[in-house]
């Protein structure tokens, strides 16, 4: 070894040793290595936790929601399904899922594992886990907290008040009367015209059913493209806190809500006027 | 008590923690002349160099509580200087990798580029070719012909998987075959 290489070793070591030895340079605490650590792995089960949450919560949706409903209706039924999809409660979902796998490569846990295997086994883990989840009354228990608690529920009715808000391109409620080439219909909403002469086929629904359609509002109503009836088990929302807004069936004068419709009555109003008695 | 000389790295550092910070020294001493050789790759101007070995074991200096014995230590200590490296070069500027005559018989070895008449032409071409290849290559390569590490140990140092390790340095080796071979 050359001395002026001699000299820099030698040179290199007092530099460092000298600030150690001053104290000017320390060693971290292990405390402080170990709250980072159990910060980094918190946030990560938390991330983890709140994907699994946040999956049982998509099932949830697709099974109580009128979404998948309006794909029973084929290609008609798509721009329905598009705009009741619940896009924050997926993106939510797909983004928490993306913070862990972040987690764990930035911090290099497992990294002798490839990255794709331990995303996907991420991924196969949370949706399992879900999926059990989803089995149980929790989803339930969250959505009722939407409504009983106003704090928790104005953090919760973004991801899940997609499932009960109007739609352009789709419909579903109560039939409360029949007429020639309509029905009217109540929605945890309103009440709404809805007119079946745009129908391809003839549909033969009776007061006090619920049904779901698609098809397109206008200014007096909605016109239905493709329709029919559903079973109060089926019927999307009835098991998500909203029944009361269906109401129950009771019969109504005929003709009497079209009447009030005309003078510009609210619709709950005109509702209660034209009971029959 | 055993002379710090034959202690081994991971005892040396459990020495410092708990006993004497002055046996640091002994690590610096073990390791200093291996990392300068290392970051030489990525870093060519001397004074540049040494600042960024003397970050380098400030920084093992005070992260010391944070290895784990159960684990290697060179390897650890090589995953430091290779981020400090890294960092400089992201701050900095890309660079020529520098590489010596005994590397370059490496290199020719290994790479079996044949009928080579210049040598020093040869010598350009590898510094020419190691800086332009891809990162993820060039590093695995570096540490596999330059600095002798097993893919164990690369694997370790890079934090990657040992099979895409082996991946790497041998996609690597081809793309710098091929762009000796049409440099020739």
């Amino acid at each position: 070894m050359s001395t002026t290489n001699k000299d820099k070793i030698l040179d290199l070591e007092d530099k460092v040793m000298s600030q150690i030895k001053s104290g000017h340079v320390q060693l971290r605490s292990r405390l402080m290595f170990l709250a980072e650590k159990l910060g980094m792995k918190g946030i990560f089960l938390l991330c983890a936790s709140f994907a699994v949450i946040f999956f049982a919560l998509v099932l949830f949706y697709f099974k109580q929601s009128d979404n998948l409903v309006y794909l029973s209706f084929g290609s008609r039924g798509l721009y329905a399904f598009l705009e009741s999809f619940p896009y924050l409660l997926v993106v939510s979902f797909l983004i928490l899922i993306f913070i862990a796998g972040f987690i764990i490569r930035q911090n290099g846990w497992l990294y002798k594992q490839s990255f794709g295997r331990l995303a996907f086994a991420l991924v196969i883990f949370v949706v399992l886990l879900g999926g059990v989840l989803a089995l149980t009354n929790i989803a339930e228990q969250i959505e009722q907290g939407m409504y009983n608690s106003h704090s928790a529920g104005q953090i919760i009715h973004p991801f899940l008040g997609r499932g009960l808000s109007n739609r352009a391109r789709g419909l579903s409620g109560r039939v409360i009367e029949v007429g020639a080439d309509f029905v009217n219909v109540q929605t945890p909403w309103e009440i709404i015209r809805v007119d079946m002469s745009a129908l391809s086929l003839p549909v033969d629904i009776e007061a006090g059913e619920f049904m779901i359609a698609v098809g397109h509002r206008q200014a007096n109503g909605f016109v239905a493209e493709a329709l029919h009836a559903l079973e109060e088990d089926d019927m999307p929302m009835i098991g998500r806190g909203v029944r009361r807004q269906f109401g129950n069936y009771r019969p109504m004068v005929p003709g009497c809500l079209q009447a009030c419709f005309g003078a510009d009555t609210p619709s709950g109003t005109c509702r209660e006027a034209c009971f029959v008695k | 008590m055993t002379a710090p000389s034959k202690l081994s790295d991971e005892e040396l550092v459990v020495a410092v923690r708990e006993k004497d910070k002055d046996l640091y020294a002994e690590i610096i001493r073990r390791y200093q002349i291996k990392l300068a050789h290392y970051l030489r790759k990525f870093i060519s101007h001397p004074d540049e160099l040494e600042d960024v070995l003397q970050e380098v074991f400030i920084k093992v200096y005070r992260n010391l509580n944070d290895f784990d014995i159960s684990r290697k230590f060179s390897s650890w200590i090589y995953r430091i200087a290779h981020n400090e490296a890294l960092n400089h070069l992201k701050k900095y500027r890309k660079e020529l990798i520098a590489v010596d005559s005994e590397e370059l018989q490496i290199m020719d070895d290994k790479l079996d580029v044949a009928n080579i008449a210049d040598r020093n032409l040869l010598k350009i071409d590898v510094r020419r070719a190691l800086s332009m290849l891809k990162l993820k290559y060039r590093d695995p390569i570096i540490l596999y012909f330059f600095e002798q590490k097993s893919y164990e140990e690369i694997s370790d140092i890079l934090h990657l998987p040992k099979n895409t390790v082996g991946t790497l340095i041998a996609r690597g080796k081809s793309e710098l075959k091929n762009f000796l071979i049409a440099s020739l």
